[in-house]
């Protein structure tokens, strides 16, 4: 909660700075809880118990609301006090100030329009276009404002005993809270609901060590298809308003004691005692002179010429051409297949003679080859079917409850319905229902339509895993009823 | 970053909390907690009221519980003998006010009155017509009571669970209490297993006989379930 209100007062800085700024401008005594009094009893365990209690805001809203109308009174007193100078008081209704409002609530509470009416008449804007003769009249421009839902009845804490009102007459609600944008108020109530179903968090999914994604308060239906493919599917959320409480305690020892630290008139002084110190600059001059030294220097009257010696050196670099070329390499690696086709040929010869003689016969040499592959293809010349138009199978679960809330104690059933919406059959149908740790299943409790068996195992965070499984595959447009009963912890 | 940051700092200039006792402690969950249990009355319930617009003023049903039997006397200031009724008692108060009740005529403990205060943080949000049957429990056991005799003070933040991170167990003799060392951050702790709802303090005070009603700091509306419709159970 105040990490987010922490977050929230970061976030809505400028709106937050604005509200503080609001009620503590309204209600000077909002922020008397820094006095020093304060500070020094909060350095001790008992100050709550021994401090004041602070000025509630419903006090300082009666006397924002007490001086805005004596404010007010004054006003109406003032006009006609020109004629008389003994003040009168008058009756008048209050009207409360107009707070600063979001640019998105602004056309949802008017000040000083009935709450209870709110009805937001269209506000029409008419431009009224220039005369002239060749230009079409202008038509006029409606603005239509769309009245929205007031929020400031929801908001507006009603009257108590002792306490008739805490809003003024007629007015929508104490200035401090009375914009509340649809939707601000508060927004983390499922900390209130005890839910069950559905699949959060990490999604369930398989991989090749298994299932994973089950967390607790999952409810998810296991299946194959007619293929053999394995799907998952969430079931529907159920929540049961059970709000839970639980407290943490410490007890301490309130001190009130009051401890002074200062110094016990100890005067400590650390002087030079005397001790008398001359430091002087120690300045010491030396005068050296040269005696009878005189020395002449004049130009030598020698010319010399220092010339270049007109040694030049040229270094070039030389330009040196190194070509590489890649030698053409062409090589080729291929499978060699060798196909040897033998067929059988019947090879015949026949010679004549060119010398006829007499004992020469002609004479016939045959060979015989036979198949070494034997390569033969069939060709499919019909091909008969039998096509199924059913489509296919799915599951659909859908989780129930029998109560809207329950305390810790209070017995919940709950049903699942499952339902193939597809034509083809579902096999090895599963349930799983990954309880919530404030349930506990109750031996003995689960029932199904169909046949099949329970499984329950522990799931590591203090409750169970109840595995439905149905024996039989899930014809098609058929649907089945799992139910069991949980104790709310 | 350093926007948010000053922000906050802001902020906290702006609340009045940047006083001497009132800086946090070192925080076991890495975040700001600039609120704890050891402020003055009230300053964590007009925090939260802040932040959140139109908590303030709204009813939670409160149901103050002894250990066996007794007497619970609220003090709305409609009179100074405050408004007597028999434990286990439930009524409305008011979120973001500061209420000081009397416990006494407990059988455990003849003879003996304890002022308990109980600061209202949040309030729930029950389906509509369900608010009285899930008030806020607010229970006072036997070892508490001792050790506010023995001039102790005992000091609880009651939130609401988590139900994702809720403890396995069941709740039989009332909530779940857990003891936390006296230098610990209550509401952190708190906030850390769900959600801050009241504070509650339970010392050894008794009224100052010349301090008068403000022991009992301003007088706040206290809504008993007698003038409230009482819905049919809910199956």
């Amino acid at each position: 909660m105040f990490r987010r209100a922490v977050l929230t007062a970061g976030l809505w800085g400028g709106s937050a700075g604005l509200l503080l700024c609001t009620s503590s401008c309204r209600t000077p005594t909002a922020l008397h809880s820094s006095t020093p009094s304060a500070a020094i009893a909060s350095q001790t365990d008992g100050t709550g118990e021994q401090g004041q209690a602070s000025p509630a805001p419903v006090d300082e809203t009666a006397r924002s609301v007490a001086a805005a109308a004596h404010t007010t009174a004054a006003h109406t007193t003032a006009a006609p006090s020109g004629t008389s100078s003994a003040p009168t008081i008058q009756q008048t209704t209050w009207v409360p100030p107009v707070p600063e409002m979001p640019a998105a609530a602004r056309a949802q509470s008017p000040a000083g329009q009935d709450d209870q009416q709110h009805q937001v008449q269209p506000v029409q804007h008419q431009v009224v276009s220039p005369p002239a003769d060749n230009v079409d009249p202008v038509r006029p421009i409606v603005h239509e404002i769309v009245p929205r839902t007031p929020v400031v009845a929801e908001v507006c804490p009603p009257g108590y005993p002792g306490v008739p009102n805490m809003c003024p007459p007629g007015s929508p609600c104490p200035p401090s809270y009375v914009v509340v944008p649809p939707g601000y108020e508060r927004w983390e109530f499922g900390d209130e609901y005890l839910c069950d179903g559905g699949d959060r968090g990490l999604p369930v999914h398989y991989d090749g060590f298994g299932r994973r994604g089950l967390e607790t308060e999952d409810t998810i239906g296991e299946f194959k298809d007619h293929l053999g493919e394995a799907h998952v599917r969430p079931s529907s959320r159920v929540c049961i308003y059970a709000p839970r409480f639980a407290e943490v305690r410490t007890a301490s020892l309130p001190i009130t004691d009051v401890a002074v630290n200062k110094l016990a008139a100890n005067h400590d002084r650390i002087g030079p005692g005397g001790l008398d110190t001359q430091l002087a600059p120690g300045q010491q001059q030396q005068n050296d002179e040269l005696h009878g030294l005189e020395m002449r220097s004049r130009a030598s009257g020698v010319d010399v010429d220092m010339s270049d010696s007109s040694l030049a050196k040229v270094d070039r670099i030389d330009s040196h051409v190194k070509l590489i070329n890649v030698y053409e390499d062409l090589s080729f690696a291929t499978d060699i297949q060798i196909d040897q086709l033998g067929t059988a040929v019947i090879g015949q010869a026949l010679q004549n003679a060119l010398a006829w003689s007499g004992d020469t016969v002609t004479y016939i040499i045959a060979h015989n080859f036979k198949g070494q592959e034997l390569t033969a293809r069939f060709a499919i010349e019909e091909y008969v079917g039998i096509e199924d138009k059913r489509t296919p199978g799915d599951l659909k679960i859908i989780k129930l409850a029998d109560r809207k809330t329950a305390k810790p104690g209070d017995v919940v059933t709950f049903k699942i319905h499952f339902e193939n919406v597809g034509g083809r059959e579902l096999y090895e149908v599963r349930i799983v229902d990954n309880l919530t740790p404030r349930l506990q299943y109750i031996e003995g409790s689960a029932s199904s339509e169909l046949d099949g068996r329970v499984n329950i195992e522990d799931n590591g965070e203090g409750s169970q895993i109840l595995t439905f499984e149905l024996f039989e595959p899930l014809e098609g447009k058929t649907s089945g009823t799992v139910t069991f009963e949980c104790r709310v912890r | 970053m350093s926007d948010l940051l000053a922000r906050l700092i802001a902020v906290a200039f702006v609340s009045g909390l940047f006083v001497p006792g009132l800086a946090a402690h070192a925080q076991e969950s890495g975040y700001y907690y600039p609120l704890n249990q050891r402020l003055p009355l009230g300053e964590v319930a007009r925090w939260n009221a802040t932040i959140h617009p139109g908590l303030y003023g709204q009813t939670q049903p409160v149901r103050i519980t002894l250990p066996s039997t007794g007497h619970v006397t609220y003090y709305d200031g409609r009179s100074p003998q405050g408004v007597l009724a028999d434990a286990p008692s439930q009524a409305g108060l008011l979120v973001g006010n500061v209420y000081r009740v009397r416990i006494s005529g407990m059988p455990e403990f003849p003879g003996i009155e304890l002022y308990p205060s109980i600061e209202l943080l949040d309030r729930l949000h029950p389906p509509p017509g369900q608010e009285q049957n899930f008030p806020v429990p607010v229970t006072f056991t036997v070892e508490e009571i001792e050790t506010a005799l023995q001039d102790r003070m005992v000091t609880k933040v009651v939130y609401l669970e988590q139900p994702q991170r809720a403890a396995p167990f069941d709740q039989k003799d009332g909530p779940h209490i857990e003891d936390v060392p006296p230098s610990s951050n209550l509401l952190e702790a708190a906030d850390q297993r769900g959600r801050p709802i009241a504070i509650v303090r339970l010392g050894g005070r008794i009224p100052d006989a010349n301090a008068g009603a403000a022991f009992f700091g301003p007088p706040v509306p206290v809504v008993f379930p007698t003038q409230v419709p009482q819905p049919p159970a809910q199956p």
